[in-house]
């Protein structure tokens, strides 16, 4: 390991020591990791936005055009309209000049919003909403599935039905339903109650297994982190050694 | 006769020079002009015979009038005698006419003029002799002459007219006859009587028979209250203040305009007062409680940081033991997995399939922060294409995503013989979201337009490299892989470019949170063969694990494996905890009652 490897892995390390502080509560080491992550990401994307964007975006081919080029039109098109659009959206930064900057305003979000409506629908909406009706159709489930396909099936029309009787905003005007029958002073629930219940059921389970994918997600990274913390020490050991 | 305006007794000056002082003071002058009407009435009968005297009618006053002669100034005086000529030669006119005989004309004005006006014609002092019954009635007219003379008192009241609801005059006292006074004032009494009989009390006070006023409420409000100073408090002269300047300066208790002009005060002009209903009334007070909780401070509660703290660090300090263990003692050690997940099987023959004369996209759609998990996961499904000699390009959405790829790839560019520029290039940075990553489905060419971090010899045009000369669209990627943790930028990539991908296969890497969201794109080509939206997936450990078991590559999933276990069996643990400690204390509390 070449010193300058080493130095970063020992700043490395330093530095998430003093972002595991934070379990004995905010304190300046915390802060001033995150100061230095928050400052580094900013400065770095800022960097990759003139590099990568507004360089070869408007910059460019200005200078590929060279003043007579700017005269054609296909340049004028593909530059001045860019450069238009970018300095008028510059003009919201001060209320007094903002409404110059509604214009570009409108066309950022109405393509933004159309792209992502119109992806929403055939991407996601339509499609999944094609998968749930087949899989509940019967002639698809009797041509020789398994128990197993048929027992999934059960469950995704419990579930997707149940799940949609808990989101109906509404109820008695007298208030609670009437309960269907007490037994043993239980009270069983109606069986609007009933579906209500299953919906939250289904709901709470996919929040769980999010949950434990976050939980697993992040015993993951804690362990990388742990890990580097070892090979960091090891290395120090061994140079020390 | 009086002056109607100031009430000053004037003298007749034209009733035919009959203005005699001691006769005013005795109140008999009225008498010597109706003898003198007579004597002129005896004249015209003499003129009548004599008419050629009436020329030589003389102008003379009287002997009456000779005393006062000395007292009357000389252009009254010569009024007086063109008046007299004119009365004579109009009397002297009327007899040669041949008609009844002129009259004195000035006594018939007086008499019939005051029994026209009555009680309202003003009179003087000394002018309230009634005419006597002598005088020619039957001269007056009908209407006239039913008119009896007032007696001298009620000619010398002031005619008035009481008010509806007040003190009755004198004169109209109620043993009066009603016959002596005119009809419409005796519709006065009755309707006096009328109304004293409907008011409650005596009318002797007429402050006390009026209702108290009542403002109405808008009145009522608009009324400056503070404004008004019902007692106005003059200072002593030595506390009052000397005017220091202006045209006033020196004078002492000079108003100031100050207070007026500059001072603030209330508004003098009132608001109207709200006719506010109940319901209104209850809105508004809830209302106010809202604006006053919210201006209300709220009490610090008494911090229980103390044993919080200790629980936060008792959990914190089981987890980091949990994962540390292992990493530095080498236990416990976790049995690998033995079996693998249903869909691993599809990815991997999927990139068996992979063509080697296109390059492979890899999109690198994750921070820093997640690193750690998604290069374990992503490392067994890197080495397999990259064993394959597939070209690759990476791509990026995130401003660092260039640079994790960087550094991902690195490891393994020497390991697989990759040189850089030829087998391996980096595209960059990828703005605009989706409306970007749309364009770049569409066309790659126009979105992209300088790369990242390339060698020397590739052009300036990225797009003329030799590993992305056949690039047109992403369908001729061999393959598209999304690395990701978000659930986002999944369904991005999946809306905006799984229905143009052709027969390029899509696939995701994903963290394990992301992955429950992001099946169902995986799921709907199972549902639906013909159709495609997402080919593979790929995610969490476990799987990571099996991928790297699967290619013999030992790599950092099976790194992370023992230490992964520990943690998540102490996180299973502190849940089982926290779940008996609920259980066991809704246990209690229901016992308890």
């Amino acid at each position: 390991m070449s010193i300058a490897d080493l130095i970063s892995s020992v700043l490395a390390s330093i530095l998430t020591v003093m972002v595991l502080s934070y379990l004995v509560g905010d304190n300046p080491l915390f802060r001033v990791a995150m100061h230095l992550l928050v400052g580094s990401a900013a400065g770095y994307a800022g960097a990759v936005a003139i590099n990568n964007v507004l360089g070869p975006g408007l910059v460019d081919p200005i200078l590929a055009a060279g003043l007579e080029g700017l005269l054609s039109p296909s340049v004028l098109v593909t530059v001045l309209v860019p450069w238009i659009l970018v300095i008028t959206l510059m003009l919201k930064v001060s209320p007094a000049t903002s409404r110059f900057g509604t214009p570009a305003m409108a066309l950022l979000v109405g393509v933004g919003a159309a792209v992502v409506v119109g992806g929403a629908i055939t991407g996601t909406l339509l499609p999944q909403s094609l998968t749930s009706m087949r899989s509940l159709n019967p002639a698809g489930v009797a041509s020789g599935e398994s128990l197993e396909r048929l027992l999934e099936l059960v469950i995704v029309l419990v579930g997707t039905l149940s799940t949609l009787f808990y989101f109906r905003f509404s109820r008695r005007a007298s208030g609670q339903e009437t309960p269907l029958a007490v037994l043993a002073g239980l009270s069983i629930p109606g069986p609007l109650s009933l579906l209500r219940s299953v919906g939250g059921a289904f709901i709470a389970i996919t929040f769980g297994v999010m949950y434990a994918g976050a939980v697993a997600a992040s015993l993951i990274v804690m362990a990388e982190r742990v890990q580097f913390l070892s090979d960091t020490l090891s290395n120090l050991l061994g140079v020390s050694g | 006769m009086a002056c109607r305006r100031c009430g000053e007794q004037l003298k007749p000056i034209l009733m035919g020079g009959l203005a005699d002082d001691e006769a005013d003071e005795n109140g008999d002058w009225l008498e010597r002009m109706r003898r003198e009407a007579e004597s002129l009435s005896g004249e015209d009968e003499s003129l009548e015979a004599e008419p050629a005297e009436e020329q030589e009618l003389p102008a003379a006053p009287s002997g009456s009038d000779r005393l006062a002669d000395a007292e009357i100034p000389d252009w009254l005086d010569r009024i007086r005698e063109t008046q007299t000529g004119e009365l004579r030669a109009k009397a002297a006119a009327e007899a040669a006419a041949g008609g009844a005989p002129a009259r004195d004309v000035s006594a018939i004005d007086d008499s019939a003029l005051r029994a026209r006006l009555g009680p309202s014609l003003p009179t003087g002092e000394g002018a309230a002799e009634p005419a006597g019954p002598a005088e020619s009635v039957e001269e007056l007219p009908t209407w006239l002459q039913d008119v009896s003379p007032e007696p001298e008192a009620e000619r010398k009241a002031s005619p008035w007219v009481p008010a509806l609801i007040g003190e009755a005059p004198e004169a109209a006292q109620p043993g009066r006859p009603a016959e002596d006074l005119p009809e419409w004032l005796g519709e006065i009494d009755t309707l006096k009587e009328s109304i004293e009989q409907e008011l409650p009390g005596p009318a002797a006070a007429p402050g006390s028979d009026l209702a108290q006023a009542t403002l109405p409420s808008w009145l009522e409000a608009m009324r400056p209250v503070e404004t008004f100073r019902s007692v106005v408090q003059i200072e002593a002269e030595e506390d009052q203040s000397v005017e220091s300047v202006g045209p006033l300066a020196g004078l002492r208790g000079v108003l100031l305009a100050e207070p007026v002009v500059a001072m603030p005060r209330t508004s003098t002009v009132g608001s109207m007062q709200l006719d506010v209903t109940e319901r209104q009334y209850a809105q508004a007070e809830l209302i106010h409680k809202m604006v006053e909780e919210e201006q209300r401070e709220q009490s610090v509660s008494p911090r229980k940081g103390t044993r919080l703290a200790l629980f936060r660090w008792g959990i914190a300090a089981l987890v980091l033991l949990a994962v540390a263990l292992p990493v530095f003692g080498g236990s416990p050690v976790f049995a690998l997995p033995r079996l693998a997940p249903q869909e691993l099987g599809a990815l991997v023959e999927i990139v068996e399939r992979l063509p080697v004369d296109r390059p492979a996209l890899f999109v690198f759609d994750y921070e820093p922060g997640n690193s750690g998990e998604l290069d374990a996961v992503a490392g067994a499904f890197f080495d397999q294409v990259m064993a394959r000699g597939v070209p690759l390009a990476t791509l990026t959405t995130r401003p660092a995503g260039s640079a994790l790829a960087k550094g991902v790839l690195d490891d393994r560019t020497a390991r697989f013989g990759y040189v850089s520029g030829q087998s391996l290039l980096h595209l960059g940075y990828l703005s605009g979201g989706p409306t970007a990553v749309q364009l770049f489905a569409i066309s790659p060419r126009a979105s992209i337009l300088k790369g990242f971090d390339l060698p020397e010899g590739i052009p300036d045009d990225l797009w003329n490299a030799p590993l992305l000369q056949g690039i047109q669209s992403l369908s001729d990627f061999s393959i598209v892989a999304v690395i990701t943790s978000g659930t986002e930028s999944a369904r991005i990539w999946a809306e905006q470019v799984g229905s143009r991908m052709g027969e390029t296969p899509l696939v995701m890497v994903l963290s394990a949170g992301a992955e429950p969201l992001v099946r169902p794109y995986f799921d709907f080509q199972e549902q639906r063969p013909g159709e495609r939206l997402v080919d593979g997936i790929l995610s969490g450990l476990p799987a990571a694990a099996s991928y790297e078991l699967r290619n013999a590559r030992p790599g950092l999933a099976l790194a992370r494996w023992n230490p992964f276990g520990s943690g998540m069996l102490a996180a299973e643990l502190i849940l089982l905890a926290g779940v008996g400690y609920g259980i066991v204390n809704w246990w209690l509390g229901r016992k308890t009652g």
